[in-house]
């Protein structure tokens, strides 16, 4: 059975990983990574050049821009005025470079270096700002509730909410508040794109992400970081499937008590203590909801 | 017409050691002279690039500021005073004394 494409305002991606491109020891490993991961929507970020000692070396000489979508991120910015700058930069190099990327951004606004939490008020300024612009805002932000139905309400074209503090590596310690946002965020709109974005430390996190509903997982550091980076893009990719089949095919509740998955009639043998409940008030079957 | 020394070492005597200490902001335009360089005739105006200051030829334009630094100007977004200058403009726009000009490229991140 095939899964519908994951739409995110224009872009229409083949599968629902988002890598970044940061943190790799060379960029060989970096371009072997993103390839082992299956992921097209590569992020970058928008940085001096070198002006001089520099090897003549540039990233896009190891992502090609034919062959990866690109998503610029405006990584660094402590306001809205240098995120606006630095989205509108990354545009002009993408639209130089014709890659589709140039009119959507990832929007990052951080309040302090030590947490890189993002500062909401100004991420919502600057979104505005943005969507004013005309780009196709994918914002970052924390597991707030509140905050990303604001974003939404600003026009981010998808609200992408971190499961722990970025390159942590804790993975998702609040699933109870991205569940409220993805209730959120969806009523009445089953299609707008959450994206877990930050955090992710191993597979299962990606696959815990996407059992929660998400549309996407925006990972980094637990590839670039791993010991074996190109080992561990192929445990992303799976876990991506894994996560994403698990939620579509829908999990069972979870019980306090155990279920036989053995017919429990016709046993030939005895048992230490009867059960005062019949087996068919023992439901082992999930409920029957189309989780879209 | 060089509007800048090939050689980046040279590049960064001239902008570091002659320009230190915030006096980048005087512009030469009448062809100044400095010691020890008799040929130099050509007005010369200082820029502030990528937080650098360096004196280049007067009319020199983006294009050849990039290439001056083997910076490809596809690879590249330029901002002039904080106005981005597209990269269908660069051949055109000539750099003026005191431009601060931001060069950035995109690098990994996340």
């Amino acid at each position: 059975m095939q899964d519908r494409p994951l739409k995110i305002g224009d872009h229409t991606l083949p599968n629902r990983l988002i890598v970044g491109s940061g943190k790799y020891d060379t960029l060989e490993i970096m371009r072997e990574s993103l390839s082992a991961s299956g992921a097209k929507v590569v992020t970058v970020a928008v940085r001096r050049e070198k002006m001089y000692d520099r090897l003549g070396q540039n990233i896009l000489d190891y992502i090609d821009p034919k062959e990866y979508l690109l998503l610029p991120n405006t990584a660094g910015c402590y306001n809205a005025v240098d995120a606006v700058r630095v989205a509108k930069l990354g545009r002009e190099i993408l639209r130089a470079l014709e890659n589709p990327g140039a009119n959507w951004v990832k929007l990052e606004v951080l309040g302090d270096s030590k947490t890189l939490l993002p500062d909401p008020v100004a991420t919502i300024e600057a979104c505005k700002t943005l969507v004013d612009a005309g780009f196709q805002v994918l914002c970052y932000t924390s597991d707030d509730p509140i905050v990303a139905r604001r974003l939404k309400e600003a026009g981010a074209t998808s609200v992408m909410p971190a499961g722990s503090p970025i390159g942590s590596g804790q993975g998702i310690l609040n699933p109870n508040n991205l569940r409220i946002i993805l209730e959120y965020l969806k009523e009445g709109d089953p299609d707008y794109p959450v994206i877990i974005d930050a955090g992710v430390g191993t597979a299962s996190d990606v696959s815990v992400a996407f059992e929660l509903g998400a549309d996407g997982v925006l990972l980094n550091s637990a590839i670039a970081h791993a010991r074996d980076p190109i080992r561990m893009s192929i445990a992303m990719k799976h876990a991506a499937i894994a996560g994403r089949e698990a939620y579509l095919a829908g999990r069972i509740p979870k019980r306090l008590y155990a279920t036989a998955s053995s017919p429990e009639e016709g046993v030939i043998t005895t048992r230490p203590y009867t059960s005062d409940r019949p087996a068919a008030d023992r439901p082992d079957k999930p409920p029957k909801s189309d989780p879209k | 017409m060089q509007a800048l020394p090939a050689d980046p070492s040279m590049r960064q005597s001239l902008s570091s050691s002659e320009f230190a200490g915030g006096a980048w902001e005087l512009v030469c335009v009448t062809g100044c002279k400095r010691a020890g360089d008799e040929t130099m005739t050509e007005p010369r105006i200082s820029i502030r690039f990528n937080g650098e200051v360096q004196e280049v030829s007067m009319g020199t334009t983006i294009a050849q500021l990039l290439e001056h630094a083997g910076i490809r100007s596809k690879l590249v977004a330029v901002e002039v005073n904080l106005e981005i200058v597209p990269h269908e403009e660069h051949t055109a726009h000539q750099v003026q004394a005191g431009d601060t000009i931001e060069v950035v490229t995109l690098v990994g991140g996340g």
